[in-house]
């Protein structure tokens, strides 16, 4: 049996979103139609606008619909201070920290047998930003990955390049968790990362 | 019926435990659907192999084990074109690439994953493949890359002639210079005309024995060992290359 045509093009059209399969697009489609067509108009009209005008900041690329983001734009921030993340969810989690000076967003990290090079992150972008604006440090938050540490690298690199001070977040044990359980890279970062303990 | 069900969970176990776990380096690892991992793995005795590692990304026992460069002891089960890994061990010492090594490490695991074959068993280059990430986190870049490389054209059938002339057998002079072909190997040439493709003798001899001590020698050996790959890689640019760009 199939469905009308409509109906198809809309179970169709679901299965884009991530871990949506042909059922969970069906249950979807059925909800919106028989218990809340009101809730699917505002999910239309939402990602009709969304698709439409969010482009990426021009100065850190992350999801925006003004070339100057809000960070960006915003001048009590510190502007002398940027952090480097992966994904607009990391700046969130950055951000959360209390954290107050500029974002620059790989939206990625180097993979270069997934044919993700520098320029395919904007690291040219950035290297263009060390050189034009007075950053004073540059703080890395890439992921603790091998791929995170590649990328961490390169920057470093530019860092070095463009004379700008360059600190990375630190590696480390999560809390509450037993050493016991922790794999033996995360807990070697650890030791290779330690620091003093200081008499006080 | 219910006997035979119990039976048939205890063969499996059994197999499952007595399988033997094979060692295996990481070379690549891709998101597959919400949870999973697609892993490409160098194993010791059957080559490269990809298997899925069903929700790896949740479990924490397998994210910090399955990182590329990562050493481990695996078993996987099914003949499909996606085996599902069953068992994954940390496999020894665990190895942290850094900097230029880092990257060095993905030219390394680009030129496996392009130029091998699934499945085609390579013990001697796992060996080497060990060897050179050793040699690579101690500092010896150039020298181990080159050494590395020599092997696998070695192993995919193209080993360089790099003591004598191919067509007539006369020893290389280290003075004179020679024309390399991948297929044709050393061929002297008159003069000392810089074309791409002309080295001098002296500096294939130190390649032939593994001695790159001079400057020039490394420069030679790496533009050689360039124009060899490329030829296999039918001349499509390695995407790691770009990572030694800053
Ligand atoms: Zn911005």
């Amino acid at each position: 049996m199939s469905f009308s045509p409509l109906l198809e093009e809309l179970i169709h059209s679901l299965r884009a979103l991530p871990g949506v399969g042909p059922k969970s697009a069906q249950r979807m489609a059925f909800h919106l139609l028989s218990r809340d067509r009101q809730g699917g108009k505002s999910i239309a009209t939402a990602l009709q606008h969304a698709m439409e005008h969010i482009q990426h900041c021009q100065q850190c690329r992350t999801f925006s619909e003004v070339p100057r983001c809000g960070i960006c734009s915003n001048q009590k921030r510190d502007h002398h201070l940027l952090c480097i993340v992966e994904s607009p969810a990391d700046m969130l989690a950055i951000e959360q920290t209390g954290y107050r000076g500029l974002f620059f967003l790989l939206l990625g990290h180097l993979s270069p047998i997934d044919g993700i090079g520098p320029q395919d992150i904007g690291l040219n972008h950035l290297q263009q930003r060390l050189q034009q604006e007075v950053i004073e440090e540059i703080i890395i938050a890439t992921n603790p990955t091998v791929e995170g540490e590649a990328t961490a690298h390169y920057i470093l690199q530019l860092a070095k390049q463009a004379k700008v001070n360059c600190s990375r977040i630190a590696h480390g044990v999560p809390l509450g968790d037993v050493l016991e359980y922790i794999d033996t890279r995360t807990l070697s970062l650890a030791m290779a990362g330690r620091e003093r303990y200081q008499y006080t | 019926m219910c006997f035979i069900y119990d039976l048939l969970i205890i063969i499996d176990k059994g197999l499952y435990l007595t399988q033997r776990l094979e060692p295996a380096y990481i070379l690549h690892t891709r998101y597959f659907r919400d949870t999973s991992l697609i892993v490409e793995l160098f194993t010791q005795h059957e080559g490269t192999v990809a298997v899925l590692a069903k929700g790896a990304r949740k479990q924490a026992r397998w994210k910090g084990l399955l990182q590329l460069f990562a050493h481990v002891l695996v078993a996987w089960r099914g003949k499909s074109e996606l085996p599902i890994l069953t068992g994954a061990e940390p496999g020894g010492d665990a190895l942290i690439l850094q900097g230029d090594a880092l990257f060095s490490g993905f030219y390394l695991n680009e030129l496996l994953i392009r130029l091998l074959h699934k499945h085609d068993p390579h013990p001697r280059l796992f060996n080497v493949y060990q060897q050179t990430l050793a040699a690579l986190n101690q500092g010896e870049v150039e020298k181990s890359l080159r050494c590395f490389e020599k092997q696998l054209l070695q192993e995919l059938g193209y080993g360089l002639v790099l003591d004598r002339e191919l067509e007539n057998n006369t020893p290389i002079d280290p003075a004179s210079y020679y024309q390399y072909h991948l297929e044709q190997g050393a061929r002297k040439v008159t003069g000392t005309a810089k074309a791409t493709d002309i080295y001098q003798g002296k500096s294939l001899l130190a390649l032939h024995h593994d001695q790159l001590i001079t400057q020039e020698a490394r420069r030679d050996a790496k533009r050689l060992m360039r124009q060899a790959i490329a030829i296999l890689l039918n001349h499509k640019p390695l995407k790691s290359r770009e990572l030694f760009t800053v």
